[in-house]
């Protein structure tokens, strides 16, 4: 549908009078008493500034209205995403077929109620320009940020002790070479497509540490003989795992270790209790899922696969005593087979896996042609959102079956 | 890199939107819209109905509170100290209502008389 524009011969210069307002009323035969006094006579304007139209759910209007910020973050190449200081939206471009007339101070008919006496029969105009025709506006949509891009930023250059630090290693413009390849939060901000909320949750997932305003990740091998340290001494002690002096532990570890990183382990592997030593020092407790989930990667990662059996033992001796080793500790990590002659464990860390779920459903059926959904849980779990669990994404991506009682999944499109 | 989006020092104010089905057009053909004269928006004493005579057709419409308002954003650059230029947007306005015109338009038969 076509609505044409009378061209008035004077073009531009026309001035629309009271007189050509009720003519037309005439003309198109309706009465003035029918109508509101106040007409709103539209003219385009003389120029269309390039405005972009944002759609916005309540939330959004008011964390705007509120004078807060909106952060448009990523590289020129990304997909646009739009953060608050909490959450993170996918910004795209939404087209309609009808034409939306952008009218500043455009008024509703509650509006016009309030300023005149608009039963009256005589009638009066109001200039309003119309500032652009819009066929496109943007759409926000919450999404999951992706955790990959930090994740390799990271490991670009991990921490491996002072020892490994060039301090002294200039760059071109006199910038420690390293510098290029370590960033403080802000500069993370900058390149990762997500909230501040987001990204602190992420680097505390990662067990990042911040050393001279950088955040960093332990090189594997490093953590291994930071982490040695507090056992070690610990063991040392004959302290039972879950009554650690924590002042006792920071003193005597202090010179074996950076501060910073002897926090970090601190902070990583012990749980505050609520007990205090005699000398009324704080008692904390190992943390048993992360001291044996680290410990059992050590193992599993250098080697392709591992005997179960052998592995089991090896994981139970090298924990400190006191400790429970399960394999449930090992989601997301490893996966096991125990229909095979001998049994066997093999490394399969969630964090190689596309972040993109098809691919990543992929990968997984690669790995394994079924999966109960205990086993498949921690593989998916990652890339849920508010609307879609692990059970909707299975759904969409997998095909359920019941085989002997229990319920395995597999390829949609598998033989 | 980071695009801040922000409202305007002066506040938004409150625009409007009127929302037509197809397209605008001259009777020139492509000529430019800007200044040209549209139409005439009225609302009838009973109801309120919005009432939108454009050239020789008459629309009557509804006027919808917008569940999601638009933010109208406009482009702002500025030079900083280093010669690099930022860019940023700033919220003018929000349309929280709008117009829409969705009935085929009727002609207005011109009956005048000579």
């Amino acid at each position: 549908m076509e609505v044409d524009i009378e061209v008035h011969p004077e073009g531009a210069a026309y001035e629309r009078t009271l007189e050509d307002v009720n003519s037309v009323i005439n003309h198109a035969k309706l009465s003035r008493a029918d109508l509101k006094s106040t007409s709103q006579v539209l003219y385009f304007s003389s120029d269309f500034p390039n405005y972009k139209l944002l759609e916005c759910d309540q939330t959004i209007l008011q964390h705007l209205t509120a004078g807060q910020e909106l952060y448009i973050r990523g590289r020129p190449s990304d997909r646009a995403v739009v953060c608050t200081k909490d959450n993170t939206f996918d910004l795209r471009e939404a087209e309609t077929s009808n034409s939306l007339l952008l009218v500043p101070g455009l008024k509703m008919v509650d509006e016009l109620d309030l300023v005149n006496n608009e039963n009256s029969a005589e009638g009066r105009i109001e200039k309003k320009s119309i500032v652009g025709v819009y066929h496109e506006y943007f759409e926000l949509k919450k999404v999951r940020p992706l955790l990959n891009r930090l994740r390799i930023m990271l490991m670009s250059k991990p921490y491996s002790g002072p020892e490994n630090e060039n301090t002294n290693q200039e760059g071109e413009n006199g910038q420690n070479r390293d510098d290029l390849k370590t960033y403080s939060f802000e500069e993370l901000l900058e390149e990762v497509q997500a909230s501040e909320k987001e990204l602190t949750g992420f680097l505390k997932e990662l067990e990042a540490v911040e050393i001279d305003g950088k955040w960093r990740i332990l090189d594997h091998e490093y953590q291994f003989r930071a982490l040695s340290f507090l056992l070690n001494f610990v063991d040392e002690q004959s302290w039972p795992p879950d009554a650690i002096p924590i002042g006792e532990t920071t003193s005597t570890l202090k010179g074996l270790l950076p501060d910073s990183i002897l926090y970090h382990i601190l902070q990583v592997y012990l749980v505050e209790t609520e007990n205090e030593s005699d000398d009324s020092d704080l008692l904390f407790e190992l943390n048993e899922n992360k001291i044996c989930r680290f410990l059992g990667e050590a193992l599993l990662r250098p080697v392709d696969k591992f005997n179960l059996h052998d592995f089991l033992q090896a994981w139970e001796s090298s924990v400190p005593s006191g400790l429970e080793t399960n394999l449930k500790q090992l989601d997301g990590l490893a996966l096991h087979d125990t229909k095979t002659n001998p049994p066997v464990i093999w490394y399969f860390p969630e964090s190689k896996l596309s972040e993109d779920i098809a691919e990543r459903i992929a990968q997984l059926f690669a790995e394994r042609r079924q999966w109960t959904f205990d086993e498949i849980e921690p593989y998916i779990a990652p890339l849920t959102t508010e609307k879609q669990t692990v059970n909707a994404l299975l759904t969409k991506h997998a095909r359920s079956s019941n085989i002997g009682g229990q319920k395995l999944y597999s390829a949609r499109h598998g033989k | 890199m980071t695009i801040i989006v922000k409202m305007d020092d002066g506040g938004a104010e409150p625009w409007g939107i009127v929302e037509l089905q197809g397209d605008l057009e001259s009777r020139e053909g492509h000529g430019s819209l800007q200044s040209k004269f549209v139409g005439d928006l009225h609302y009838t004493t009973q109801g309120g109905i919005p009432t939108l005579i454009i050239g020789h057709h008459i629309l009557y419409g509804k006027a919808v509170n917008m569940e999601k308002p638009y933010a109208v954003l406009e482009k702002q650059t500025s030079d900083t100290d280093n010669g690099v230029q930022r860019v940023k947007y700033v919220v003018k306005a929000f349309v929280k209502k709008k117009l829409i015109f969705k009935v085929r338009p009727k002609p207005i038969i011109a009956n005048v008389p000579n």
